[in-house]
């Protein structure tokens, strides 16, 4: 039976657009691929270090930069969709960046992407 | 493919698509490959479900399900970009705790106030909440229920609701979530145009050489449209951006001016401009003799609180007694022109009330908002400097008036809105634009964005509010009900003209025995109105019956009777309308989970339990005093409604919903292209029901200046959106000025053509000298507004201004597990935001677990003083969004007067260790 008792585990959707998954971020989400195409602008001068910073984060791979205008297309794997949002938050406090923005999100569950447990630690160390 | 080259193929695809979307190099070859990726895989527009930004996305399902989301790359919106929060928009359907059944309260296999929540039938659901409405409504009538929607509710869902309470319960207590956060933007443009929406779009964007945020966040609330600001910053290096907030936010990063001011001197801010406007003769007098005239108001208008302290904490009497006495400042004895200490009466003020004065009265009123006067008043950080802060106000004024050449944009949000003078300030600002004859042309306007993604399409357009019908008529308005018993075949004096609750109205009439039956939809209110403490109580006073459809279990599900499941966005059919007029929809795409059903659907189930003779006969309506009615109740309209070829055991639903004319759209239509309609196969008798309300709301608004295209156009696949209003197959970017609004006839210029108040008495700053209504036809008023002090000041026991508001990391608990892990479930809470000196001096530290006390309640969260949102000394910031960490227990529930808005952002606070 249902149980609104044990409320603060509860995921919710609130009244004016924000929302919560779960609590347990991607624990129960194994087989589950979150993979994002993240366009981040950055301060044209600081893009060469952005990117570089960007390179660093787990989960993260650069793929291509425009140092003329800033931008820099990145493509986030997380188990998570909290752990991506909270990826994007990280990228968003580097210092030069201006707007982190998301364009494609692929989300399938898919089991033939089933992360070995190793993995999904390594992946969800932000 | 092996699990790991599978994944490498997906990366290299998603970046080329990404790539690609943002105008990047791409090979073919890379492209191609990102195809393959997709095989399978169905493509089609949808809309985001957050902001009011109104993204457009595209949305890919394979066998069932959504995979994959993205940025239209297409809408101009927001051309292939979507925030964070695009992250939620295809999963947020597939959480684990969706709720799939209706849930019920029983014991004993009978339903029980004081029952658990038990899986129940949508049948067994439908019954008791029926029972219970009819209980209600016989027994009160039809101000004792009420309906409480969203501003994301869908159009067509708005659309059902209000006519199913207005038309078929005669009542007008439906309101939206929207009046928490839209409310004072519309009486904002109904006092000074006479017509709801903005004049602006967001081609402006590209087109502003100055952009001023007022209190606004955009960097937070509307990522999008600040991507487009900032990219116009840095390509246009003459262009500049302007921060005007009460802290310091992710905004000031790239704003060339910041400027922090303490709450509600906004209002003194805006009149020093206006003053160095008439000071520096950059008033063009042309532009506002032609089309504008001079207006004021009342002075003493309270604070949106009950005028009795009946209901009242102990601790809150102080507060509630300032609706009634206000003691005048010596801030508001300068800007006021009158004495300290005078204790000014609030009882009999119309608040909404308001005359024509002269230019000459409009400048004395100015008179006192000088550098000196405002720059005391105004500074928001103790630690900046007088001078600093005083050239900083020169600079602002200097941007307002930098000549013709010069584009400026202000825009603004919550900051404004929810605010106990919110409607003033969006008249002041609009001040500020008509006194330079600059709105509503390319690159140049007063620009009120919206929160919600529907706030402006559904809540307000179709008119879910308690005072509203469909396409800005009103209640109120004999003409307008008219109207609309026209067009909705209704006999005459069904509609019922008396105002119905405000939200906040009816929350507090649950307390007060006013109102005993709530249904909610889209809507978590039991977290997001303020002061909650009381409307937590009231809900489960057992006199009250609360119904919750919603997705996922809320607080306000916890507080309910029932619990219905609703289906979500992709999952049925419908259309959202943003900031900037334009209306966008988007197909079902998948099934809903379990038994979820849309709202749409519940309501036209509901209206099959009623029949005309329960419904259209004589009811007690206490309180209506209106020529034509009957005092106290709504006259029987049955003889009426025979003469109209109803019989009185006709269903609420054959008369409202399933009749001839919307019968007419056939389920099957080509314009599915292969998609499936739950809704249509659930009622199981053909009609095409999404697309017949639209066509019915839509005749609301051809030709009333609110012109909607068809249901078809929007569904086209070349059409991401379309603004309003649509004449002759073209949309509208700008009103009021000639050349871009089809309602301006040439030579015109400007046509402020608004219909609403367009006839006021004359007189001067202190009140009414002549009541005859003087016409102004064609004309916006531009509004003098003193700086009036907010109710509850800080005092020696509560002594930090509380700000709540929206912030990202707030929705999520990544980041706050993993931070605080041993708080995690164990006390889930939120972060306060403290400046670090506040903190010393209370002996606490960043990460501290804290209480958080006001007269209302207090609340534990964690402290912190490093995070990005930097609080001057004396103020204190926490988001709402966390369900562990109810701050709207601690909010005051005072609301702008005119709009019923509450104002979130100032209620005194104590902070101690926990
Ligand atoms: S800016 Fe608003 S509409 Fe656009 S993606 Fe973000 S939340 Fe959605």
């Amino acid at each position: 039976m249902f149980s609104l008792g044990k409320y603060d585990a509860l995921t919710y959707t609130d009244s004016r657009g924000g929302c919560r998954l779960n609590y347990d971020g991607g624990k129960r989400e194994r087989t589950h691929m979150n993979m994002s195409g993240i366009l981040v602008v950055a301060k044209p001068e600081q893009c060469e270090e952005v990117a570089a910073a960007l390179a660093k984060l787990p989960g993260i791979e650069v793929f291509q930069k425009d140092v003329e205008s800033g931008k820099i297309v990145i493509v986030q794997e997380a188990t998570s969709i909290e752990q991506e949002a909270d990826g994007a938050r990280v990228i968003q406090q580097i210092p030069g960046v201006i707007t982190v923005n998301m364009v494609y999100h692929y989300f399938a569950d898919d089991p033939s992407l089933k992360y070995p447990s190793s993995e999904t630690a390594e992946l969800s160390s932000y | 493919m092996t699990s790991l080259s599978r994944r490498e193929f997906m990366k290299k695809s998603i970046a080329a698509t990404t790539a690609a979307t943002v105008g990047l190099p791409v090979t073919k070859a890379a492209l191609a490959q990102a195809r393959n990726a997709e095989a399978g895989w169905k493509w089609d527009k949808s809309v985001c479900r957050f902001c009011g930004t109104g993204c457009g996305e595209q949305v890919a399902t394979f066998e069932g399900k959504i995979v994959a989301i993205k940025g239209d790359p297409d809408a101009p919106v927001n051309r292939g970009l979507n925030c964070i929060k695009g992250y939620f928009n295809g999963r947020i359907l597939y959480g684990e705790d969706r709720l799939t059944q209706p849930l019920m309260r029983m014991k004993n296999g009978k339903f029980d106030k004081t029952g658990d929540f038990v899986p129940v039938t949508w049948e067994q659901a439908f019954d008791e909440i029926t029972a219970q409405f009819k209980r209600v409504y016989k027994e009160k009538g039809p101000a004792a229920v009420a309906m409480l929607t969203s501003g994301q509710s869908l159009v067509q869902e708005g659309y059902a609701a209000a006519k199913l309470m207005k038309g078929g319960f005669r009542s007008n207590n439906i309101d939206p979530n929207a009046r928490l956060c839209m409310a004072s933007a519309v009486v904002g443009f109904y006092q000074t145009f006479g017509i709801d929406e903005p004049a602006n779009c967001y081609d402006d964007f590209e087109l502003a050489d100055i952009t001023v945020l007022w209190g606004n966040n955009m960097a937070e609330a509307h990522p999008i449209l600040w991507s487009r600001a900032t990219d116009r910053r840095l390509a246009a290096k003459d262009s500049r951006i302007i921060n005007i907030t009460t802290y310091r936010n992710m905004c000031s990063d790239i704003a060339d001016l910041e400027i922090i001011f303490k709450p509600n001197t906004d209002l003194a801010i805006l009149n020093y401009i206006a003053r160095e406007m008439v000071q520096r003769n950059a008033v063009n007098m042309d532009f506002v003799n032609k089309h504008c005239v001079f207006a004021t108001g009342p002075v003493d208008i309270g604070y949106g609180m009950r005028p009795t302290d009946k209901f009242a904490f102990p601790a809150e009497k102080d507060t509630q007694a300032q609706q009634l006495k206000h003691t005048i400042d010596k801030y508001e004895a300068i800007a006021q022109r009158r004495k300290e200490g005078t204790v000014a009466e609030t009882a009999k003020a119309a608040p909404d009330a308001h005359w024509q004065i002269s230019y000459d009265e409009f400048k004395r009123g100015l008179e006192p908002y000088t550098l000196d006067f405002v720059a005391e008043l105004a500074k928001g950080d103790p630690d900046e400097s007088l001078n600093a802060f005083k050239n900083k106000l020169k600079q602002l004024a200097d941007y307002y008036i930098s000549g013709r050449q010069k584009n400026i944009l202000s825009l603004w949000c919550m900051g404004v809105n929810q605010h106990v003078r919110g409607v003033w300030v969006n008249e002041q600002i609009y001040m500020l634009h008509l006194l330079l004859g600059k709105h509503g042309t390319p690159g140049n306007g007063a620009f009120s964005l919206t929160g919600q993604p529907s706030a402006c399409g559904t809540a307000r357009e179709v008119g879910t509010f308690s005072h509203r019908l469909p396409a800005d008529m009103l209640v109120a308005n004999g003409a307008h009900r008219a109207r609309t018993e026209k067009l909705w075949k209704l006999p005459a004096k069904t509609l019922n003209p008396k105002v119905g609750t405000a939200l906040m109205v009816a929350m507090r009439g649950l307390e007060d025995g006013s109102v005993n039956f709530v249904w909610t939809q889209t809507v978590n209110l039991f977290q997001s109105v303020p002061n909650t403490n009381h409307w937590l109580k009231a809900a489960r006073d057992p006199k009250n019956f609360i119904v919750v459809a919603d997705s996922y279990p809320t607080l306000s599900g916890k507080v309910a009777d029932v619990i219905l499941p609703a289906a979500m966005i992709n999952e049925k059919w419908g259309g959202y309308g943003n900031a900037e007029r334009r209306m966008q929809v988007w197909r079902q795409r998948v099934n809903a989970p379990g038994q979820a059903r849309a709202d749409v659907w519940m309501m036209l189930e509901f209206s099959k339990r009623f029949t005309l003779k329960e419904v259209w006969g004589e009811l007690p309506l206490p309180g209506l005093k209106v020529d034509g009615f009957p005092e106290n109740k709504m006259p029987s309209v049955l003889e009426e409604a025979k003469k109209m070829g109803y019989n009185e055991d006709m269903t609420l639903y054959e008369v409202l919903f399933a009749h001839a004319d919307n019968k007419k759209f056939a389920w099957p239509d080509p314009v599915a292209k292969g998609e499936d309609n739950t809704v249509v196969k659930l009622l199981g008798d053909g009609w095409f029901v999404e697309k017949a309300l639209f066509e019915e709301y839509r005749q609301f608004t051809v030709g009333h200046q609110h012109d909607l295209a068809s249901f078809d156009e929007y569904y086209a696949d070349n059409v991401r959106g379309l603004r309003w209003p649509i004449v002759n197959g073209k949309e509208t970017k700008w009103r009021f000025s000639e050349g871009n609004d089809p309602y301006v006839k040439p030579g015109e210029g400007y046509n402020f053509y608004g219909p609403l108040l367009k006839a006021t008495g004359t007189g001067d700053l202190d009140g009414v000298k002549d009541a005859t209504p003087k016409p102004l036809p064609g004309r916006a008023k531009i509004f003098f507004r003193p700086y009036a002090a907010y109710p509850e000041q800080l005092s020696k026991e509560y002594d930090l201004q509380l700000c709540t508001g929206r912030i990202l990391e707030h929705w999520h608990t990544g980041s706050m597990t993993r931070r605080v892990p041993e708080l995690h479930r164990a006390a889930p809470s939120a972060v306060l935001y403290m400046h670090e000196a506040d903190a010393q001096a209370r002996g606490l530290k960043h990460q501290d677990l804290t209480w958080v006390e006001t007269r209302r309640g207090k609340i534990k969260m964690i402290l912190d003083t490093r995070g990005r949102n930097k609080v001057a000394k004396g103020t204190i910031f926490g988001a709402f969004f966390d369900e562990g960490v109810q701050v709207n227990q601690l909010t005051l529930d005072a609301t702008d007067p005119l709009s019923l808005e509450p104002d979130y952002k100032k209620s005194a606070a104590k902070v101690y260790k926990a």
